[in-house]
């Protein structure tokens, strides 16, 4: 098992690699000065000149190359082209609030999802069953992004429950988690009313009603528990998704955490801060996969890790 | 990401695709989700017929004193933007971008995932080692974040919207192909063509990939979907097709702050959900009648 893991762990470090090669030959590919942009506008050619051989641009591709490997490897990610402050700075600056945004989100979709799932399981049939499939498709045939500014625009706007953005108050944090979760909490509950409904057609659930158990504690106890691996194992991949990918939600929402500052890295040509973001967010999405594999190993023992 | 339909879904769809063919009624699934993408194509194909007027064209009386026209306020049925276009034109014209995002780069996707998945899962060995393990690498990365940044690098030309496009969502398709490649390659008749002394090419041609026409059908029409939407999202943040072609998602994108006028921004999102949600029906509809479950895509 322990190798199993350390061989996966290996093959995350290779793929990274991966990634931070790709990043490097998209530097490659931009059609701007890195010497001129950090020097600015006023300075002199000679100037200029001066600072390229200090980065060592003037080098050969492959030696560039290898010299930024091994800085990627120390996690020092060099100074961001715009404000000159260390990158590893700002991406510890702004990655606890991709955490604290993907985490309510993950809650929000999990309570939502499973409670929905459980109540349509005991209510086959019954009107709130039959209508969350089509809740479902339209909930992730919606786009994110849109369903963001409408939600800006109906409690933030009109009703002033909530601020226009930003993360300065505590209640700034409701709408672009509900905004990430929606869609993911829709699956959720098809997921759960799935293994629910099976689980309350199965023996122990009959026997646990003969028994007399309440309906409410058999429900809550007993399938929610046999319902939770699928959900479980969704859940890791979600959590990694939004904190390497959720650019457009905290566009939207002027949330300052990596997903805005990529597409800010994006906007202003700060290569070094954008490779950063990429690689670290590739870094969470490819640990909390491997999370997933590691849960749903321990929790379906017919599941092996390959 | 991918999410598995559960099992209850499918007997429901089977039941209701059973319950259709036995009294010979049109699955309403099916029915709707033909009509809706239906609607959108014929937009798409005769826009300039049915538009009123030139989407690109700053109406002399566009604007009144404080902004755009809202709809149905004037002469322009939904209304005008904040540079005095036609707004139902525009959206009228922007079903173009949205129909061709949802077949070029789709097909193409599809293309490069059956490759992928008819080598990897009739080979076996060394090749499906390799292959697959580079397309579930793949797949986890955060595909969007990287889009941005091959675009942001290369310029946002129309072709370079259609490769990042192809990038982020071949992966999935090629997995679905590859699992269905697996079970294909046992059948009896496979093996009476490898009896007969066909080669692996003409199995592969005349005997494989004719068995995932159904799939690949209904993995098409599911992943337009995540197409159109990726590529909204894309044009939102300003990454997408480029003005002044009307895309909805970059319509939105320049609306973002007029929150003055909330059409500008609520009526190109209902033109992208009511596309995205034909193009899940159509695909639940064709999955019913035809086939296999296929896992789909989200954003």
């Amino acid at each position: 098992m322990l190798r199993v893991i350390l061989r996966r762990l290996g093959w995350v470090l290779v793929t990274l690699a991966a990634v931070a090669t790709f990043t490097f030959f998209l530097t490659f590919l931009l059609p701007q000065d890195v010497a001129r942009t950090i020097a600015g506008d006023k300075v002199s050619e000679a100037e200029v000149e001066r600072v390229r051989q200090e980065l060592g641009l003037n080098d050969s591709p492959a030696i560039q190359y290898v010299r930024y490997m091994g800085r990627v490897a120390r996690l020092d990610f060099g100074y961001s082209f715009v404000n000159r402050q260390p990158v590893g700075e700002i991406i510890a600056e702004r990655l606890p609030r991709t955490i604290s945004l993907a985490a309510v989100a993950i809650i929000f979709q999990l309570v939502v999802g499973i409670g929905l799932g459980l109540a349509t399981a005991a209510r086959a049939n019954g009107v709130l069953d039959r209508t969350t499939l089509s809740w479902a498709v339209l909930m992730i045939s919606l786009p994110t992004f849109w369903l963001g500014l409408i939600l800006l625009y109906v409690f933030a706007f009109e009703l002033g429950w909530f601020p226009l953005g930003g993360a300065d108050s505590f209640s700034a944090i409701v709408l672009p988690a509900i905004t990430l979760g929606i869609a993911g909490a829709a699956w959720y509950s098809r997921v759960v009313r799935q293994a629910a409904s099976e689980t309350l057609a199965s023996d122990f659930v009959k026997e646990l009603r003969a028994k007399g158990l309440p309906r409410r504690t058999i429900l809550f106890k007993h399938v929610l528990r046999a319902s939770l691996s699928p959900v479980l194992t969704m859940m890791a991949i979600d959590f990694g998704f939004f904190l390497g990918g959720a650019v457009l939600v905290e566009t939207v929402y002027a949330w300052p955490g990596l997903g805005l500052t990529s597409y800010q890295a994006i906007e202003t040509g700060d290569t070094p801060l954008l490779m950063a973001c990429v690689i670290v967010g590739s870094a969470f999405v490819l640990i909390l996969n491997l999370a997933a594999d590691l849960v749903r190993t321990v929790i379906d023992p017919r599941v092996r890790l390959g | 990401m991918s999410t598995a339909a559960s099992p209850a879904d499918v007997e429901e769809f089977l039941d209701g695709a059973a319950r259709a063919r036995r009294t010979g009624r049109v699955d309403p699934v099916l029915l709707s989700g033909c009509v809706i993408v239906g609607f959108f194509i014929v937009c798409a194909i005769f826009a300039p017929w049915i538009a009123p007027h030139d989407p690109d064209f700053q109406q002399a009386d566009g604007l009144n004193g404080i902004g755009p026209w809202a709809p149905f306020d004037s002469s322009y049925l939904l209304g005008t933007d904040e540079l005095g276009r036609d707004y139902l034109s525009r959206l009228i014209y922007g079903a173009r971008v949205a129909i061709f995002i949802a077949i070029v780069p789709n097909a193409i996707a599809m293309v490069i995932a059956t490759l992928v998945g008819v080598s990897a899962g009739y080979f076996r060995g060394r090749v499906d080692t390799i292959l697959m393990r580079i397309t579930e690498t793949v797949m986890v990365l955060p595909a969007f974040l990287l889009a941005l940044a091959l675009i942001s690098v290369a310029g946002s030309g129309l072709w370079v919207v259609v490769i990042a496009l192809v990038l982020v969502s071949w992966t999935y398709a090629a997995r679905v192909v590859y699992g269905e490649v697996l079970r294909i390659r046992e059948a009896t008749f496979i093996e009476a063509a490898r009896a007969l002394g066909a080669s692996s090419w003409r199995i592969i041609f005349r005997h494989v990939i004719p068995q995932l026409r159904g799939l690949l059908v209904t993995y098409f029409t599911l992943n337009a979907a995540f197409m159109v939407l990726t590529e909204a999202g894309l044009g939102f943040l300003g990454f997408g097709i480029q003005p002044p072609t009307p895309s909805w998602g970059a319509m939105i994108g320049a609306s973002r702050d007029l929150l003055f006028w909330p059409w500008l921004i609520i009526l190109p999102g209902v033109c992208l959900a009511l596309l995205g949600m034909g193009f899940y029906l159509l695909g639940e509809g064709l999955q019913r009648r035809f086939g296999p479950r296929v896992p789909t895509a989200r954003l």
